[in-house]
């Protein structure tokens, strides 16, 4: 090989003079050694085994030295590079016998010179040497010039590095040739195709069989430089199938090699400057028929660019195509966004030469619109909307292609894909956004997409596990609504499939619908979807009422344009029309029996209805009357109860109220009545007893008055379903609520503290005066002589006056005569009342009365919860009942046997082995008497006895000790024993306390009230 | 679902009971094209409610104790009747609307309030109120339907005797005829009445009586100087006449009584008594309160078997049972089956006036409004729209709950 003649170097920058010579003479003579020792050793016929090491050192350091010097721009000039490079050229032609670590030095010497003074100074005659040795190193070839490469035993193979290290030779060797401006010298003519050629190929060769990643991406770089700076068009079109074909090799998935996804993205960016070089529409505009056959060397290998070739080539590019973009789901955006830059470019430029490939380009786009990523979403949105805006032919394949894949979209949904189904969905719902930005007119593709969406709805939800279950997305109690303002309005959960699987699915069927919103015809798919999800069976109707919904929110749009528009005032007659539609829909949908069938239907009721009061806003208020019921009504029903507190508080915000408490108190009238009808209509469903109850809680006692006639509908269910456990437990739960909002609502009754002393001072002997004694007599002479008194005493129902009762055992003259003036004024009083008219108990009085009233009827029922519910209710009037003696004391007289009865004789079991049920049933019954005893007073100390008896006939409770429910019991019943004491029982009654409390029996704390009782009223001191 | 579309229709439910009396209705009216209802009771108190919402637009103390009738006078003036003898009339239009209480006799039982702001009393008569005869009212000059007049004439049972009655004009609050009554028969006193306009000049009384008598007295009032006659008196009850109620057109008079029959007397041309009319027993005895809808051709009563029933005026014949109430019905109204035109324009524009705060950008609204094509309605006013047109009847009774219902 030839040495380079050292060219004589001019210097451009005079300043600069005298310090680059100096600093060239320095690196000369840094360098010259070097060189010459390196000739020495390379320079021979063959270089043996035991000077490759010396090789080597010389070489690092040659490396070294010229790394250094080449900083210093114009240093080495072309001139001295050709010296450098005299003894490297030596170890070229060694390159199948010396170490991959020399040539790998080697080439990095090479590198480094056309970098630096070759970097726009290469000669022709240096490039064309060079691109011949390097495509044979990389190659790994026998020397150029010589025999072609015989045998593929000759063959040397060169290491990964060697060839990373030669294939970045060529690229700076291009690059040198780029910049030289010498490129058409080198490329241009037509003798040059075949190493051309072959360079080219030998790149490809390396990409495609690349394993590291480096040497791939500067394959990729040495062939863009080579492909699209360096060679005319007209050559790489000679090249054009090869390098395609070679690329797609690459890009497209192969178990062999990994291709790391930034290599891909490289190699499609490389593909798409090739393809946009080489089809540009104006390149192409007039391409002739044909040509005549250029005769010379190398003809056959050029390729000219005929109307037949563009088409059979595009033919070709358009396979390709569809397989690079199989890689549009890949999972890194950096390949999908390479994907859009080649659509998007070749859209761009080449869509008239590749007017074939139009459909799948566009294709592309609108999938990658629909892209999680959004820069890329954007970009392909952006890049459609330009292309369509200039091209109509990419308007009508866009047509067509979203009709297409609205046709495909049910066989889709009916595969096992999920990750596919969402796909197709987006893609669908893109295509429709971009047709609205486009203002095409795709009525009839709505229309289409309607009926497919509706079917693979249909197909979804009958896939196994999409059966609604019960799921409960949030913890919701009503306890919230009984709470004020939270921070947020809760979101409601999807209803209409839950499986996990079919989340994603489901959710861009949604965005889609909502899509279809914006459009022309939504209002009358809406109400045709409303039509179907009032006749359907389900899941059709849900299916159906889930269109209307979210296409309604497609029609309304962004929930935060709601707040500036309102709704009432901005929307279309129709829209308007629509809405009230839906709304009488879901109140219709909820009023329906609630079951396992109407559970999605209903719960999408709710959600419709929230969205409805949504869109209106605080106008909404004017419906509820209507409207709140049937969403309260589902607080009680299993399944729904959890739409239904979600819907409140969304309703609640909506109308503007402060809390889903405000918005229930506010309109508890509309609630009331809607209870009220139901409960008058026999609808035995359990919701409006529950919700009557709730609605009573929170509204307080100032809805007592408005009760009555509610609480009327509860006696008479009471009374004809009586013995119906579930139902009169539910029933008396109202009553519950009822008494205790009602007790409220009445003030002039004692505490059990003041009731307790009360009693104490009633009960306390008092040193009788004269005086005091005298006006007792005169009393008891006063009623005594009168007989006709007495017998309409007598005559009465339920006597009031224990006086007044012949049977009453054990009612001496002599006790009377110590009751003294309370009962002789009560006498007095009641007397005067007679003649005066009475004024009539209030509303809560009367609705406290009717219901202690009916509890002896129900305390025969075998439910122990219903029996404790009914001792407890009964527990809760008595205290206010006592306001109104006499009314009171008839009740007390009704309650009393059947209370002391439920105390000693419940059916379950004796005392000795009582379960907890009943225990509990007896606590309740202790208490009821007890409050009984503190509220009549004297009323009742003649029938203590029999309590007394029958507590000591049951014997030995006294001695209980072990569960906590007997030692509970045990409490209760020596509560109920004070009771008796400050009730002023019998002599024998408080004897026989005073033993038990003298014997130390009674252990607990109640001891202590009995002691004191005891003492204050007996003088007993125990 | 299927099941209860093969059973029978299920029986009328009322839409809303209205809450806020505590004692028992007495009177009823609708009032404004069925946008309000009002009501009265035993303790004195009335009720104006707002019917699209059901809630109270006001609530006041009329009388010290029972009303007996009420009437509205043209568009803003209410008239209540008590039995602490007064004939009182309140200046209650849709602008004095806003200032009044809403607390309701049953909220007053918790001691919420328990004074009330009052309308702008116009008249006040003092009346008989020994019995229970409530006021009647008419036109003081031929040729109008309804109370529209500036000037009114009012009937109600003479001061000096029950079994007369005196007409008085109204605001002049003068006497302009007095002691109307059957000169011949024995009749107790006077339990309902009915005062209309026969012709351009026959001013006639419809009385129903304690004995069961049904008595019509026509007055020629062209003439300074004439007798009242009686054209007839007919007793086809055998108990005191309840209610009786007039046909829109004038042509019959419909008498409920506490038996059971329902008479329809039909009203001569001139003064001989053809004695054309039509009896029916209803097997319902105690038949508390009867009217007849505006359209003439359904009336219903309001009895003490607690239904209110609702009949066709053609054949008589019951068309359906309203059962809800649990006490005796004492009073039943219907709405005016008439389409709203003019009138509900009017009580749209006023409502919009009221609402005008909701509305924040006029200009915007206007653009809007402008923009859809057919008349821009609110949701408000789209739910009025429909409430008032709705055929309405509503029943008070013993019990102090007023229900609505929808029928025919």
């Amino acid at each position: 090989m030839d040495i380079p003649k050292a060219s004589s170097s001019s210097q451009s920058q005079p300043q600069l003079v005298s310090e680059v010579d100096v600093l060239r003479k320095k690196a000369f003579q840094d360098l010259q050694p070097i060189c010459v020792a390196i000739s020495q050793l390379a320079a021979k016929p063959q270089i043996y085994h035991d000077s490759t090491k010396e090789l080597q050192q010389y070489l690092e350091t040659l490396l070294n030295v010229l790394q250094t010097h080449s900083r210093h721009y114009g240093v080495i000039n072309n001139h001295f590079a050709d010296y450098i490079f005299f003894p490297l050229s030596h170890i070229f032609r060694h390159r199948q016998d010396v170490p991959d670590r020399i040539m790998e030095l080697t080439l990095d010497c090479l590198h480094a010179l056309l970098c630096s003074a070759w970097d726009r100074g290469a000669t022709v005659e240096l490039a064309k040497q060079l691109l011949i040795l390097l495509t044979f190193t990389v190659e790994g070839a026998e020397t150029p010039g010589g025999a072609p490469a015989s045998t593929a035993n000759s063959k040397k193979e060169i290491s990964e590095e060697t060839r990373t290290a030669a294939i970045r030779c060529c690229f700076a060797l291009f690059k040198s040739i780029d910049k030289s401006g010498i490129k058409d010298k080198v490329f241009g003519s037509i003798e040059a195709l075949p190493s051309v050629g072959h360079t080219v190929v030998t790149l490809l060769g390396v990409l495609v069989t690349a394993q590291g990643s480096d040497l791939q991406i500067m394959s990729l770089e040495a062939l863009e430089v080579l492909v699209c700076d360096c060679l005319e068009v007209d050559a790489v079109v000679s090249f054009l199938p090869g390098i395609v074909s070679q690329l797609c090799k690459f890009i497209l998935p192969n178990s062999k090699y990994r291709r790391p996804f930034r290599n891909l993205a490289a190699a499609i960016k490389l593909l798409k400057r090739i393809l946009c070089r080489v089809f540009d529409d104006v390149e192409n505009s007039e391409l002739p028929d044909a040509v005549g056959k250029s005769e010379g060397k190398n003809a056959e290998m050029r390729v000219d660019r005929t109307k037949a070739w563009l088409k059979a080539t595009a033919g070709q590019i358009k396979m390709a195509l569809e397989g690079i973009f199989r890689l549009r789901s890949h999972a890194k955006p950096a390949v999908r966004l390479a994907l859009l830059e080649l659509s998007r470019d070749l859209l761009d430029t080449c869509s008239t030469s590749l007017s074939n490939c139009v459909g799948i380009l566009v294709e592309t786009l609108v999938i990658l619109v629909g892209d999680q990523d959004e820069d890329i979403s954007q970009k392909a949105d952006n890049a459609l909307l330009y292309a369509a805006g200039v091209n109509n032919e990419v308007k009508g394949t866009l047509v067509e292609a979203i009709h297409s894949w609205i046709l495909s979209l049910t066989r889709v949904i009916e595969s096992n894909d999920e990750a596919a189904k969402v796909a197709a969905v987006q893609r669908i719902n893109a295509g429709i956004q971009l047709l609205s930005s486009l203002d095409v007119d795709s009525e009839i593709l709505q229309d289409l997409l309607n009926q497919n969406v509706q079917q693979s709805l249909r197909i979804l939800s009958h896939e196994k596990g999409a059966q609604i279950s019960q799921i409960s997305p949030y913890d919701v109690s009503t306890d919230l609504i009984l709470s004020d303002r939270k921070n947020k309005t809760l979101e409601f959960p999807e209803v209409l499939l839950r499986h996990q699987s079919q989340t994603d699915t489901l959710g861009s069927f949604r965005s889609l619908v909502q899509q279809l919103g914006k459009s022309p015809n939504a209002l009358s798919i809406a109400e045709q979807q409303l039509q179907v999800a009032t006749r359907a069976q389900a899941p059709e109707n849900s299916i159906s009422l889930w269109i209307a919904v979210n296409m309604m929110r497609g029609v309304v749009g962004d929930d935060s344009l709601m707040d500036i528009l309102d709704f009432d005032m901005g929307s279309s007659a129709l829209q308007r029309r629509v809405t009230d539609e839906m709304l009488t829909v879901s109140v219709d949908l909820l009023s329906r029996p609630s079951n396992a069938e109407n559970v999605t239907l209903q719960a999408l009721s709710l959600e419709a209805l929230s969205f409805i009061a949504k869109t209106y806003g605080t106008p909404f208020r004017n419906t509820l009357s209507e409207t709140l019921y049937p969403v309260v009504h589902h607080l009680g029903t299993p399944h729904t109860d959890q739409y239904a507190i979600i819907a409140l508080d969304q309703i609640a915000s909506a109308c503007g109220y402060s809390s889903a408490r405000e918005l229930l108190v506010s309109n508890a009238d509309y609630l009331l009545n809607a209870i009220a009808l139901k409960l008058t209509l026999a609808e035995l469903e359990p919701q409006a007893p529950l919700a009557l109850r709730m609605i009573i809680k929170i509204a307080g006692p100032a809805i007592v008055p408005y009760l009555d006639d509610l609480v009327q509908a509860v006696f008479e269910t009471l009374d004809s379903f009586h013995g119906y456990e579930k139902l009169t437990t539910l029933m008396f739960g109202v009553l519950e609520a009822t008494s205790e909002e009602a007790r409220k609502a009445i003030k002039d009754y004692p505490s059990e503290n003041e009731i307790v002393t009360k009693r104490i001072e009633e009960l306390k002997p008092k040193p009788i005066t004269e005086d005091d004694f005298l006006a007792s007599l005169d009393d008891v002479l006063k009623v005594r002589p009168d007989p006709t008194d007495e017998d309409v005493l007598n005559l009465e129902p339920t006597p009031q006056k224990p006086w007044g009762k012949p049977k009453e055992p054990g009612v001496s003259l002599e006790e009377e005569e110590d009751e003294s003036n309370e009962l002789t004024t009560t006498d007095d009083s009641s007397k005067q009342l007679a003649e005066v008219k009475v004024t009539p108990p209030s509303s809560a009085y009367t609705l406290l009365q009717k219901t202690s009233l009916l509890i002896p009827n129900h305390l025969t029922t075998p439910s122990p919860p219903l029996r404790i519910l009914l001792l407890n209710l009964l527990t809760l009037t008595i205290p206010p009942l006592s306001s109104r003696e006499d009314d009171f004391l008839p009740l007390i007289h009704q309650t009393w046997d059947i209370t002391v009865y439920t105390l000693l004789y419940s059916q379950t079991s004796s005392f000795g082995e009582a379960d907890n049920n009943d225990i509990n049933v007896k606590i309740a019954a202790a208490k009821a008497l007890k409050t009984m005893c503190l509220y009549a007073g004297t009323f009742v100390r003649g029938r203590c006895i029999k309590v007394w008896e029958g507590l000591k006939k049951k014997g030995g409770v006294w001695e209980w000790s072990g569960g906590r429910g007997r030692e509970r019991l045990r409490l209760e019943l020596e509560g109920l024993l004070e009771g008796m004491v400050l009730a002023g029982a019998e002599e024998d009654v408080v004897g026989g306390i005073v033993e038990l409390v003298g014997k130390g029996r009674i252990a607990s704390g109640k001891v202590e009230g009995l002691r004191r009782a005891l003492r204050e009223i007996g003088g007993w001191v125990i | 679902m299927s099941n209860q579309l093969q059973s029978s229709p299920p029986p009328p439910a009322p839409l809303f009971i209205l809450r806020g009396h505590s004692s028992q209705i007495h009177a009823l009216t609708f009032l404004r094209q069925n946008s309000r209802l009002l009501t009265a009771d035993s303790d004195g108190y009335v009720i104006l409610w707002n019917i699209p919402t059901r809630r109270p637009v006001a609530a006041w103390k009329a009388h010290e104790s029972a009303v007996l009738e009420v009437a509205v006078w043209g568009d803003n003036k209410i008239i209540t009747h008590g039995r602490d003898n007064k004939l009182l009339v309140w200046k209650l239009g849709p602008e004095e609307e806003a200032g009044m209480d809403t607390i309701t006799p049953a909220d007053a039982q918790l001691g919420l309030g328990r004074t009330w702001r009052k309308p702008w009393l116009l008249n006040s008569l003092e009346v008989n109120a020994l019995n229970f005869c409530g006021f009647a009212a008419s036109p003081s000059t031929s040729g109008h339907a309804a109370l529209t007049t500036s000037s009114i004439f009012v009937v109600f049972p003479s001061n000096m005797d029950s079994e007369s009655v005196d007409i008085w004009k109204l605001p002049e609050q003068q006497r302009v005829y007095a002691g109307i009554k059957a000169r011949d028969i024995q009749t107790g006193m006077a339990m309902s009445l009915r005062l209309f306009w026969l012709d351009e000049k026959s001013l006639a009384l419809a009385a129903g009586y304690e004995s069961g008598h049904v008595c019509l007295y026509v007055r020629d009032t062209s003439q300074e100087v004439a007798e009242w006659k009686m054209w007839f008196a007919r007793k086809e009850h055998s108990q005191p006449v309840l209610s009786i109620a007039l046909s829109p057109d004038h042509r019959y008079v419909l008498s409920s009584s506490a038996d059971a029959n329902i008479v329809k007397h039909s009203i001569p041309t001139d003064a001989s008594d053809d004695s054309r009319m039509k009896i029916m027993d209803t097997k319902h005895s105690g038949q508390q309160s009867i009217r007849i809808r505006d359209d003439g051709k359904l009336f219903a009563t309001g009895g003490w078997d607690k239904m209110v029933r609702v009949y066709s005026m053609k054949t008589m014949k019951e068309l359906a049972v309203l059962k809800w109430h649990r006490e005796g019905v004492y009073a039943v109204g219907f709405g005016t089956t008439k389409s709203p035109g003019q009138n509900a324009q009017s009580v749209y524009s006023q409502q919009t006036s009221t609402a005008s705060d909701t509305v924040a950008m006029p200009e915007l609204v206007q653009t809007l409004s402008t923009a859809s094509t057919s008349g821009y309605l609110t949701l408000e006013q789209r739910r009025d729209e429909r409430e008032t047109c709705r055929h309405w009847i509503a029943a008070g009774a013993k019990d102090g709950k007023v229900s609505l219902w929808e029928i025919y």
